[in-house]
């Protein structure tokens, strides 16, 4: 199997790294230019409308793009995992017909049972036609809808056209997007080989395959491969090729549940039936959608009874008795099919309306939490410290940190200079001795984070002449000695501060004096 | 009014040249004196024990320095105290109040009433983490029977400014 190609970035023991995958925007809603790469924890602040969650949703819609791009197309349809689709091969697009360059040469080896590489400009054209044709437009179409946008309009007050590119360890494409569609740009394939293996036995073995970042070795019955009549390759092995091409571009590409956007405040309170009802009227093809998909996408979970505990069931658990002192969220259904949330504290279980709006406005993490999240998933998740006291907004920092120790990633938009504050201190804590952690920080050993774990940007008026105005992300500095730098917060307190100080003055001295240090 | 400053800091320079200084960073921490007419800077441990050796015990109990010079038509005293790494909040506080007095004795030595209205004290750091500013903001300093709150800005930060800030005068 061809080598995986390594992450550039330096790997040292117990730092976490994530697949590269980057993402630069340009005239996006209030975005002049954007350009960010995700982290295992990726952080977005800044002044309110200043696009964090335009960007957070942009993302969303590119990694989902690589899941939705396949979905209706493979009958199979299982993501990014080859094997058991023997039978069910994709029809290769017409574009892609035409000539297998050294057919010959490649015919003569699998009839000989030897390894042979797929010719690389097939691999390039299948991954190139899959990127540009299926991937850019679902992409688009994705970010229209979990936004409510209607077709066209994401591009910034006065321009255009939006501009965006995508880099990830498997692909970069760039293009522009406007209301007459997408105008593709350059498109970058690092080198990838498909290696074919005969495999001799009998029963002939079904068609197998391993990928990887740096290419694919597919196995396949021997027996299937010679004999065939002319025509090398037949259209089996084109089909095969193909699959393995296109799920080859989204290897280490993390999968995400739905996100949990800052609108999210008080849709847990709603009565199930007409969440129900919501959530139908959400999922209505529309180009004028009644809600953001955000929102839409939530409901559509929420209103879907969870089942099984996953993974962080335990970790949820610790979180909520944290958060609320010793409650639970729980579920009934209702009469109608719907899931009742509720809230349970020492024996006592209530409407979630009646408990406090900590309970209500952290159920949906909780929930993700203990039924949904898996490790590797990238959660986003809009304004986590809404509605929360300080000390719960610091103990969301020490949850942050368990996941991403745990191997899962996130993505957050936040005002709270707690959370940045809890954050830092988990940096810090990273180079205290585990044993040390504990005894003398209370903090579990999992609980930590390195400063090459996160990335943090922040969100600032372009100082520009642009006629409309907009933002652009810088990257916020995030040290292991000193944490995340924290201009953005510090701004405002030192803007407070002198404001104070000058009142205070004001009022024991009557104003800035003139005189002073006196001859006597 | 220039001629009694210019007199101030000959008078300070003469009686105090000792532990007068050019220096005015501590530790990778500056302040920036530009704008600042007339100044002297003298070293807090070194006027700690040239004017009241007897009150403490140890002279780190003092301010990294003293900053007497005019601006916006007067004479101002910038009681100022450099933190490259975390900064202790209480003893910050502590040190401040003692320049204070040390200054006002240094002054009065040079026959010039001390005035709290021109008194600023600051705490400029470099770390640029909130609690630590926000802590460091929140204390306030008794002199006799007035308050005056501590002015906590980033190291590099120019006195002028700040003092231009806290009495809302225009920037220069």
């Amino acid at each position: 199997m061809p080598e995986a190609v390594e992450n550039p970035e330096a790997q040292e023991e117990g730092v976490r790294t994530v697949p590269r995958f980057d993402l630069e925007v340009s005239d996006l809603g209030p975005i002049i230019h954007a350009d960010i790469s995700l982290r295992p924890l990726t952080v977005f602040i800044g002044p309110n409308g200043s696009g964090k969650s335009w960007l957070a949703t942009m993302v969303s819609a590119a990694l989902r793009a690589g899941e939705l791009s396949q979905r209706g197309y493979y009958p199979g349809g299982a993501f990014g995992e080859g094997p058991s689709r023997a039978d069910t091969w994709p029809d290769v697009p017409e574009a892609l017909e035409g000539e297998w360059p050294d057919s010959d040469a490649s015919h003569e080896a699998v009839a000989h049972g030897r390894q042979t590489a797929v010719p690389p400009e097939y691999v390039n054209r299948c991954r190139r036609w899959w990127l540009t044709t299926r991937w850019v437009p679902t992409m688009l179409e994705e970010g229209e809808r979990l936004l409510g946008a209607a077709a066209g309009a994401l591009a910034r007050r006065g321009t255009p056209r939006s501009g965006l590119a995508c880099q990830t360890q498997c692909f970069a494409v760039r293009f522009g997007m406007d209301e007459d569609g997408t105008v593709i740009g350059d498109v970058g394939l690092p080198p990838w080989q498909v290696l074919l293996q005969p495999v001799t036995g009998r029963p002939p073995v079904p068609v197998e395959w391993q990928l990887g970042p740096g290419g694919a070795l597919v196995r396949l019955a021997s027996q299937r491969l010679v004999g065939l009549p002319p025509g090398w390759p037949p259209p089996e092995l084109r089909s095969v090729v193909f699959d393995v091409c296109v799920s080859g571009l989204f290897v280490g590409y993390p999968r995400q549940p739905p996100h949990l956007p800052a609108s999210r405040s008080g849709l847990m309170v709603v009565r199930p039936e007409l969440m129900g009802a919501v959530a139908s009227a959400a999922a209505e093809p529309s180009h004028t959608p009644a809600y953001p998909g955000v929102v839409a996408d939530l409901l559509s979970r929420l209103v879907r009874p969870f089942k099984e505990d996953g993974p962080f069931a335990e970790l949820a658990r610790w979180f909520e008795e944290e958060l609320t002192g010793g409650g639970h969220v729980t579920m009934r259904l209702s009469p109608a099919g719907f899931p009742d949330y509720r809230f349970e504290i020492g024996g006592t279980e209530m409407p979630l309306h009646m408990a406090s709006a900590t309970v209500t406005e952290s159920a949906p993490l909780v929930l993700y939490l203990r039924h949904l999240i898996q490790p590797g998933h990238l959660l986003i998740i809009e304004e986590p410290e809404a509605h929360l006291h300080p000390a719960n907004q610091a103990l969301l920092a020490r949850l942050f940190a368990k996941l991403v120790r745990a191997g899962v990633n996130l993505l957050i938009t936040t005002h709270s200079d707690f959370l940045l504050e809890q954050l830092s201190n988990l940096i810090l804590i990273s180079q205290v001795d585990a044993g040390q952690r504990r005894e003398a920080y209370n903090s579990d050993t999992e609980e930590y984070l390195h400063a090459s774990e996160v990335g943090v940007y922040v969100f600032e008026p372009a100082k520009d002449d642009s006629p409309a105005p907009g933002f652009v992300t810088q990257q916020v500095e995030v040290t292991d000695d000193d944490g995340i730098a924290q201009d953005e917060f510090l701004k405002v307190f030192e803007a407070l501060h002198y404001e104070q100080v000058a009142l205070e003055r004001e009022l024991a001295f009557g104003g800035a004096g003139d005189e002073g240090l006196e001859s006597r | 009014m220039n001629g009694d400053a210019a007199s101030l800091r000959a008078a300070m320079k003469t009686r105090y040249g000792s532990v007068a200084t050019t220096r005015r960073q501590d530790e990778g921490c500056s302040i920036n004196l530009d704008g600042l007419g007339h100044r002297v800077v003298l070293r807090g441990e070194g006027l700690s024990l040239l004017v009241a050796p007897q009150r403490r015990s140890s002279a780190e109990e003092a301010p990294d320095c003293l900053v007497i010079g005019t601006h916006a038509g007067g004479p101002i005293l910038g009681v100022v105290e450099l933190k490259s790494k975390t900064a202790s909040a209480s003893n910050v506080q502590q040190k401040l109040v003692n320049g204070i007095h040390d200054a006002n004795e240094a002054l009065a030595a040079c026959g010039r009433t001390p005035n709290l209205s021109r008194t600023y004290p600051i705490v400029l750091a470099k770390s640029r983490r909130a609690s630590a500013f926000q802590v460091l903001a929140s204390r306030e300093l008794r002199v006799g029977a007035t308050r005056l709150r501590v002015t906590v800005g980033a190291c590099g930060d120019r006195l002028t400014d700040i003092v231009d800030k806290v009495d809302r005068r225009p920037r220069q």
